[in-house]
């Protein structure tokens, strides 16, 4: 499934969505989906296409960890590997994040191989739940 | 002998420079010439009224006052209505400029890869087929060769515009400077509204859960509050401690 799977990339700016979405080909996902904010994201998940999600926090519109949440509250987006890639460095806030349900969380600036190893984790993390 | 006329001609000079004094708020010319003109007051032949100068001090302080307020409210005026939306523009085409060049250079980055794919599996093929027989096929070797060529080639001639596309930040740069300048400036104009204001009380405003949620962006250098982490390492600590 890891190849083949649907994921959503959510951020405001074009250009990180892009640098995403070419290190996630680089990574052989190649079923890439982009928005820019939780409310365009929200009715796109809840089609049931998307395996895994990724979002940035602070974004107009609906920010990342509102977005976190209503996909946990929503029935059939729960179990959704939700990885939170944000500039947003606040303890306070991670914690928050992880309270909410976050998967994992990727400070930006960041690198390829950091990517890589937390949407790895994410995944053998699901396959032995 | 003082003639009534010297009079009105030292009075009107002394009001001139009264003036003068207050609006460059010169507190000590400008009560050395209200001393002046007290003291000449029997040459000039007035009533001794002491609440007459008492009035008029107090009545050119206020006017002075008002003045200095006024011209403070009229460059905040123009600020609020001329420089603040002009510096919003301003940083919109920062944006526009930082986002073109992010553009144009993974652009360029996205035409050079496959040539550099190409190349490097065409090299790799060849460099197995040497080790397999030990030579070359003459004609593949001389094909592989003008292929390589004119495929470096077109990725110098790339890295020369992802060279060219980092101008941005030269012009943004310039920009970001003048709307700092006009930033020290409002902060200027609105620390002197509060002068005149007399100074209020400043309460901290709490930050609103929303705030909080919405998010706060990078965290800048000597202005960013609070504990944050320091990179990925430090979040990978904080997260396991909470144990995950």
């Amino acid at each position: 499934m890891s190849s083949s799977m649907n994921i959503l990339v959510v951020d405001d700016f074009s250009t990180m969505r892009r640098i995403i979405k070419n290190l996630l080909h680089d990574l052989g996902y190649q079923n890439v989906s982009e928005a820019d904010d939780g409310n365009t994201a929200l009715p796109m998940l809840r089609s049931g296409k998307f395996d895994f999600l990724i979002t940035d926090w602070n974004m107009p519109g609906m920010p990342g960890l509102e977005l976190l949440k209503q996909v946990r509250a929503d029935t059939a987006l729960s179990k959704m590997p939700v990885l939170m890639l944000t500039a947003e460095a606040k303890r306070e806030q991670i914690v928050e994040a992880a309270q909410a349900g976050v998967s994992g969380y990727v400070i930006k600036p960041f690198t390829a191989v950091t990517l890589k190893e937390k949407i790895d984790k994410i995944l053998a993390t699901q396959a032995a739940g | 002998m003082v003639t009534l006329a010297d009079n009105a001609d030292f009075v009107s000079r002394s009001i001139r420079a009264l003036n003068a004094a207050s609006v460059q708020g010169d507190e000590a010319v400008f009560d050395a010439v209200l001393a002046s003109l007290v003291a000449s007051r029997p040459a000039l032949g007035a009533d001794s009224n002491p609440d007459v100068i008492a009035d008029l001090r107090r009545v050119t302080g206020d006017l002075h006052a008002a003045l200095e307020r006024f011209r403070v409210d009229s460059r905040l005026v123009t600020f609020a209505e001329k420089e603040m939306p002009d510096a919003r523009a301003r940083l919109e085409h920062v944006l526009r400029l930082t986002d073109d060049a992010a553009h144009r250079t993974m652009d360029l980055v996205e035409q050079s890869c496959p040539l550099a794919d190409r190349t490097a599996s065409a090299a790799a093929t060849r460099l197995a087929e040497w080790r397999e027989r030990g030579s070359v096929d003459a004609a593949a070797h001389e094909s592989f060769l003008a292929e390589t060529q004119t495929s470096m080639e077109a990725v110098r001639e790339k890295l020369s515009e992802v060279l060219l596309a980092q101008g941005y930040q030269d012009l943004s740069g310039q920009i970001i400077r003048g709307v700092m300048k006009l930033v020290g400036e409002l902060e200027v104009a609105l620390g002197d509204l509060v002068r005149l204001s007399g100074g209020v009380e400043l309460v901290a405003a709490p930050v609103s859960t929303d705030a909080r949620s919405q998010g706060f962006g990078p965290v800048v250098p000597g202005v960013s509050h609070g504990a944050h982490v320091d990179g990925q390492q430090d979040v990978d600590a904080l997260l396991s401690d909470l144990g995950m």
